[in-house]
């Protein structure tokens, strides 16, 4: 078949996501895209879910962070941003999405906007609260294990 | 105006009722781009948590707030009076139509917080009310980011007749996505882009996102004693030459 004459294609924009779960979650690229259409086809319905036509290009999740980087219709940014924004879990896994950027090409999206995930977790013994928990930490920022939910805290927060 | 009062800020839960601490709350929303954040639990100036500290760590605002929650009214005039004078932002959990109206009559209170939760409404009469007495309605993105079903419908359907009301009569509001741990946050752009849904414009999101500093700020200068009244302040008069 022929291809599309360029001036007919249709128009794309990349958005950049970073994401953030608890350290235990498990976040793979097929759940991750069907959480995004789920969630923007829970608000605008079909019509909008086509019109938006989000595509999951690039992902990457591991150490409870990671980045996506999603395709949508130029025309259609407003419902892919809303869309994505009420996104807010993944395999029942909660889910934190920032918007890091958005770009013409694939290419301009991983020069300026990928953030740079956590290489290495540390795993150990904090005292919160006057009591033990087990806590999953990475800089500053710790996960404190609370009879199996988790907590956000930071190291101000423990002694 | 004050350079505190054109940051963007958010009101949120905080430990216990919340799943984050004060301070990843603040690291949070630091990075995702707010200025300041208002609890909307009280943390007193005896606590372990010191807001200075992580005001610098953050490079980020920290108000405590207070949002008080009772049914009976009489409780509520009481909690009112007691903690004026304690927190820059003052805030009741509505919902109850009774509740509503109660707290739009109240000078000394901030912040209507969900009036439209648990089968909770606002009328003509309460928005005008609360112009009246200097009152914001809080217009609330929980249930639209992160609701779901016939419930999620109703509260889309609810959250448009409150902005209706409130801005055919120009009444006081401030925008909140209400989190309870820091991965509920959401950028101030995604706020913006939700708002649009229902028919606020981009600046009427920013302006219910900097109100909550205005309040904030113009509350610390009363608890401080540094304003006398409306456009008087203590201090030094003019430029020092």
């Amino acid at each position: 078949m022929k291809p599309i004459p360029k001036h007919l294609r249709p128009r794309y924009r990349y958005i950049v996501v970073s994401l953030e779960s608890w350290s235990n979650s498990i976040i793979d690229k097929t759940s991750f895209q069907q959480s995004i259409w789920a969630s923007v086809n829970r608000l605008f319905g079909d019509l909008g879910s086509a019109k938006s036509d989000l595509y999951l290009i690039r992902f990457e999740f591991h150490n409870g962070t990671g980045y996506g980087i999603i395709r949508t219709r130029r025309d259609s940014l407003h419902l892919a941003r809303s869309g994505i924004a009420c996104t807010s879990s993944v395999n029942g896994h909660p889910i934190g999405i920032l918007v890091l950027g958005i770009s013409g090409t694939i290419k301009s999206c991983e020069q300026k906007y990928l953030p740079v995930l956590k290489k290495s977790l540390v795993t150990g013994e904090v005292t919160f609260e006057g009591n033990s928990y087990s806590s999953t930490s990475y800089g500053e920022l710790l996960d404190i294990k609370i009879d199996n939910d988790f907590i956000g805290a930071t190291n101000m927060d423990i002694t | 105006m004050d350079a505190l009062s054109v940051c963007m800020f958010e009101a949120v839960h905080i430990f216990p009722v919340g799943k984050s601490t004060l301070s990843r709350m603040a690291a949070t929303a630091s990075n995702y781009g707010f200025n300041g954040i208002v609890t909307r639990k009280f943390v007193g100036e005896h606590s372990d948590i010191s807001l200075k500290k992580i005001s610098e760590t953050f490079q980020i605002t920290v108000f405590s707030g207070m949002e008080i929650k009772s049914e009976k009214i009489s409780a509520l005039s009481g909690h009112i009076n007691g903690n004026r004078f304690k927190t820059p932002v003052l805030c009741i959990h509505g919902g109850d139509p009774s509740v509503n109206l109660f707290a739009s009559k109240q000078k000394s209170l901030d912040v209507l917080c969900h009036p439209m939760d648990s089968g909770g409404d606002i009328n003509q009469v309460i928005v005008k009310e609360a112009m009246r007495n200097n009152v914001c309605i809080e217009i609330n993105f929980r249930d639209i980011l992160r609701g779901s079903g016939k419930n999620r419908t109703r509260s889309i359907g609810k959250i448009r007749k409150q902005w209706d009301l409130i801005s055919y009569y120009g009444a006081p509001f401030v925008v909140s996505s209400d989190p309870a741990s820091h991965l509920e946050l959401r950028s101030p752009m995604d706020l913006i882009s939700i708002g649009e849904l229902i028919g606020m414009s981009a600046a009427d999101v920013e302006q219910g996102l900097l109100k909550w500093g205005e309040i904030a700020t113009h509350n610390l200068e009363i608890l401080r004693n540094e304003r006398v009244s409306s456009g008087v302040t203590r201090g030094r008069y003019g430029d020092e030459k």
